[in-house]
């Protein structure tokens, strides 16, 4: 039983920028992330898991943490791409990052800039296996 | 009282596990319209997921309101008066069509004001939307079972299934079988059933509510999909007795999950219809017209055989 | 207007550039700083209090009569502050550039009294205005940023009348992220790599506006072979985003079928083009003089085997989608764009071409070599949801058309014309490039230095197919909303912007 309930993950993905359309991407026939029993959303209520992309300022931020308040029973966050990792690729300051990053527990990091869908699977996947 | 006990935790149990494997299918169905690597699970944990899906919700939250009792308690009165076998069915009398039928009627308006409560105003017109075109996709699938009424002369569906020993009825209301088909398949999709919001902006039924509503809410589209398809099952394709070898409740079942599967791929194919011109376009010109030129047709032969006895 | 719109061979321009440079200075005479011509427009400085009478005899005078409001940007260094307002004219090939400078640190002061000045005279400068949020509190509905790409970067405040909208107000808050300066401290080849992001569904073209702005600056022509690369690529990533639309629009209509199966379509498209940059969405391929890898036989000989499959798929998506009478039902005459309120609006690109208007910067103002290859534009006639969707199919197929003879062509030759980068030595001066993107006319106006850049705007298309979507929801109904701000094609990264400094 806890084995079945460890499955069906409701994917939530927030923000604006370019690595979207390869998470998207792995919807398609080809890499089809379904076929583990995971789901896009686009309620937070819905979510389990809150995927973080792209570049944000500060009303974005409050945005993600306003969803992120309002998912009710969050197993986690992803961030994805550099631009969530690091610093925002066209914005200097990275204080907004490290507060956001200090706020909410990040389980786990994609690199790339964009990374590839495949890459993005692994990651949901991996969380599917530690939780 | 046992016996009817009995009856009732059966036609529970069936309704239960039909939700589940069309729940389990739909979603299967939706990732693999392709087919590209062939039907596989992939993973055997995966088999219990529309179970969680259920479950999870309700253990989020417990809002409830007077219209979700509603719903819960019509979508599973709708049953009583509808034989899923020979002995399986709990209220036998001669007007077992009429009561089924207003009990889907009661449980789309229960639906509707159930609305009502919706806070947000873009989600709230569009359902209302969605369920006023319901309700009027309701008229042909009234006019055909009137013409079917009217062909066997009687209410009773147990009747009905009998007098179709020789011929389905299909056979004798070609229309009426497409235009309540093409109500059906319309209703499929207006529901929403199996789509779950895999990124569509559109908001469906329940999207917004959460929490025991929104599990009441699954449960009743899925009652409603389910009773139209067995008694179209029952009153077009029901009681053919060349074949009384294997068992009619077999039968039943096979007829229901080849229903089930040809609304699915249905609804992959048709695009979503929840605005008042499509309304226009499908219901007021192409359905509702055919099934009141069925009717009339089937009024013409009602009365010249059994006003006149011409024929 | 309609004999100079439908033009298919363009008027001999840059004589005609000199000539109206001569009639500009002799029409503001007193008025303006400087009349300078850039590589695509003329570039007038003026000073602030002038922007009125200005702007007024450019829209007035008979002779020039710019009715095409282009677009507003602040640029802010540390060496100048200036905004830079575009405006065009449908009569005649007029482009120019207004260059306000701007004393230190009111330029977010002046940008409003600009966009205040210019609302007198085009409707589309009001979206330019930093209007409150609270002040206006009238509307009744607010809807956040959707999760699909394009809809991501504006939140739309409606007002509406039982499930008719009134009144639209979209507010881009979400998508200002860029700082004025991030191409400060950077070298020409590290902007290279990142420029791409400002036009993520196709992200060759901003890398190709980059380039070809240099080049020109440096008077360099790339070899035959490095166009033809340059030229596969762009058709290639045009047919990934127009594919990537269609597949966006499907996902409104929930028809699922041809979702899936121009999933597959793009997979094969990135796939080609995968294989040629190394990279899905982010080339990062273009460099100065040439490209960066040459292509060999066996990606050729991919390609190749890859089209006929392309064109069958593609035809059967066009067929199962445009012989769908739900579907045509669906998007017949919503959200319909008259040709005139397109040009007003500064529309581009396939939705210009959808209303009816024939402009084509591939055919016009060829930036490579297109005019070796033969190709048709297509053109449109309603200008409503449906036909811009058709045009895309359109435009789909001439791509794969162009793709079949540059590979059939493809000329031998060098890649690249080698140049020392860290070396290289700029005239100081200031130059603009436009190049047609699959959304519209990409436009890049740069200032350089003696070795770097110094000033640089970006301005993509997709900003005003934005605010003309604000403009033509209004009075369609609620549901409608989504589908017709996807049928416009918005790029969300030609909308990012620059962030406030100051809250409002």
């Amino acid at each position: 039983m806890p084995a079945i309930f460890k499955s069906n993950l409701n994917l939530l993905v927030t923000g604006y920028g370019c690595c979207k359309q390869d998470i998207f991407a792995v919807q398609g026939a080809l890499y089809d992330i379904q076929r583990f029993c995971i789901n896009f959303v686009n309620t937070p209520e819905d979510a389990d898991l809150l995927v973080v992309q792209g570049f944000y300022n500060k009303e974005g931020i409050t945005r993600v943490l306003n969803i992120y308040e309002r998912m009710s029973n969050p197993r986690g966050v992803i961030a994805v791409g550099t631009c969530v990792l690091n610093k925002n690729l066209f914005s200097k300051d990275s204080k907004l990052l490290d507060w956001f990053r200090s706020v909410v527990k990040i389980y786990m990091y994609v690199p790339g800039c964009p990374p590839r869908p495949e890459a993005f699977i692994y990651a949901v996947l991996r969380i599917l296996d530690e939780s | 009282m046992l016996n009817i006990l009995k009856k009732i935790f059966f036609i529970l149990l069936l309704s239960g596990l039909n939700l589940y494997i069309c729940e389990y299918f739909s979603n299967k169905l939706t990732s693999r319209m392709e087919l590209r690597r062939g039907y596989r699970i992939n993973k055997e944990v995966s088999i219990g997921f529309p179970m969680i899906r259920f479950l999870k919700i309700l253990s989020n939250d417990r809002k409830i309101s007077i219209w979700t009792v509603f719903i819960f308690i019509l979508s599973f009165l709708i049953w009583c008066a509808v034989p899923l076998s020979s002995n399986l069915v709990l209220v036998e009398n001669d007007y077992s069509l009429i009561i089924s039928i207003s009990l889907y009627f009661f449980l789309v308006a229960a639906l509707l004001f159930n609305l009502s409560e919706s806070s947000y105003r873009k989600i709230f017109s569009e359902n209302t939307k969605k369920l006023l075109i319901l309700i009027t996709f309701m008229v042909p699938v009234l006019l055909s079972i009137i013409s079917i009424i009217l062909i066997n002369k009687t209410t009773s569906l147990k009747e009905i299934v009998n007098s179709q020993y020789r011929y389905w009825n299909i056979l004798i209301q070609p229309l009426g079988f497409l235009t309540f088909f093409a109500s059906t398949s319309l209703q499929f999709k207006l529901l929403g059933v199996s789509r779950k919001g895999y990124l569509s902006e559109g908001t469906g039924i329940g999207r917004e509510g959460k929490g025991l509503d929104k599990v009441v809410e699954k449960i009743s589209v899925y009652m409603i999909i389910f009773f139209l398809i067995i008694i179209m099952a029952l009153v077009y394709l029901g009681g053919w007795q060349n074949l009384y070898v294997i068992n009619g409740g077999i039968m039943l079942a096979l007829k229901f999950y080849l229903i089930f599967f040809i609304l699915l791929l249905i609804d992959r194919i048709i695009v979503r219809i929840d605005s008042y011109k499509m309304l226009v376009k499908i219901n007021l010109r192409f359905l509702i017209p055919v099934s009141l030129v069925n009717f009339i047709v089937t009024f013409g032969f009602f009365i010249l055989r059994d006003v006149y006895n011409l024929i | 207007m309609d004999n100079n719109n439908n033009k298919t061979y363009p008027l001999p321009g840059v004589v005609f550039r000199e000539e109206m440079k001569s009639d500009l200075e002799f029409i503001l005479k007193d008025k303006v700083d400087r009349i300078t011509g850039t590589g695509f427009d003329l570039l007038i400085e003026l000073p602030p209090e002038n922007l009125y009478v200005v702007v007024k005899e450019l829209k007035e005078n008979p002779r020039l009569r710019a009715n095409i409001f282009g677009g507003m940007n602040a640029c802010k260094n540390n060496k100048r502050n200036f905004l830079l307002i575009n405006l065009r004219s449908a009569y005649n090939d007029l482009s120019v550039l207004l260059k306000m400078e701007m004393q230190n640190d009111d330029i977010e002061t002046g940008y409003i009294e600009a966009a205040n000045i210019l609302e007198e005279f085009y409707k589309a400068a009001a979206f330019y205005k930093r209007t409150s949020r609270i002040a206006r509190c009238d509307f009744n509905i607010e809807i956040p940023p959707g999760i699909l790409d394009g809809l991501d970067c504006f939140d739309i405040n409606i007002y509406a009348d039982e499930d008719k909208v009134k009144e639209a107000y979209i507010d881009t808050c979400v998508s200002r992220v860029l700082d004025y300066e991030f191409y400060r401290d950077m070298k020409i080849y590290n902007l290279i790599a990142i420029i791409n992001r400002f036009d993520w569904k196709a992200g060759i073209f901003p890398e190709l506006c980059l380039c070809s702005a240099i080049e020109k600056l440096l008077q360099l022509k790339p070899t035959k072979r490095a166009r033809y690369i340059r030229m596969l690529l762009c058709e290639l990533y045009r047919i990934s985003n127009h594919i990537y639309f269609i597949l966006n629009i499907c996902n409104i209509l929930q028809y699922d079928i041809a979702y899936s199966m121009c999933h597959l379509e793009r997979e094969r498209v990135l796939g080609l083009i995968e294989t040629i940059t190394g990279s899905r969405v982010a080339p990062n391929f273009i460099r100065i003089g040439g490209v960066k890898k040459n292509i060999e036989e066996e990606t050729l000989a991919d390609i190749r085997k890859n089209l006929p499959l392309l064109f069958e798929n593609i035809r059967k998506i066009e067929k199962i989608m445009t012989e769908d009478f739900l579907i045509i039902e669906r998007l017949k005459n919503i959200g319909i764009i008259s040709k005139d309120t397109a040009l007003e609006y500064g529309v581009t690109g396939p939705n210009l071409r959808a209303s009816g208007a024939r402009n084509d910067l591939r055919k016009d103002n060829d930036f490579i070599s297109y005019g070796d290859l033969s190709f048709t534009t297509p053109v449109g006639r309603e200008g409503d949801c449906l036909e811009r969707v058709i045009i895309r199919f359109r435009e789909i197929f001439q791509s794969l058309r162009l793709v079949n003879q540059i590979i059939n062509n493809f000329p031998e030759g060098d890649y690249i014309k080698k140049i020392n980068l860290p070396h290289l030595e700029f005239q100081p001066g200031a130059i603009s490039q436009d190049i047609e993107c699959p959304h519209g006319i990409f436009k890049i106006y740069m200032e350089v230095g003696e070795k770097d850049i110094d000033s640089l705007v970006i301005k993509g298309p997709s900003m005003n197919s934005l605010i003309l979507g604000g403009e033509i929801i209004k009075g369609e109904s609620l549901e409608d909303i989504d589908l017709i701000l996807m049928s416009l094609d918005i790029s969300p990264g030609e909308i990012m912007n620059t962030q406030y400094k100051t809250e409002y």
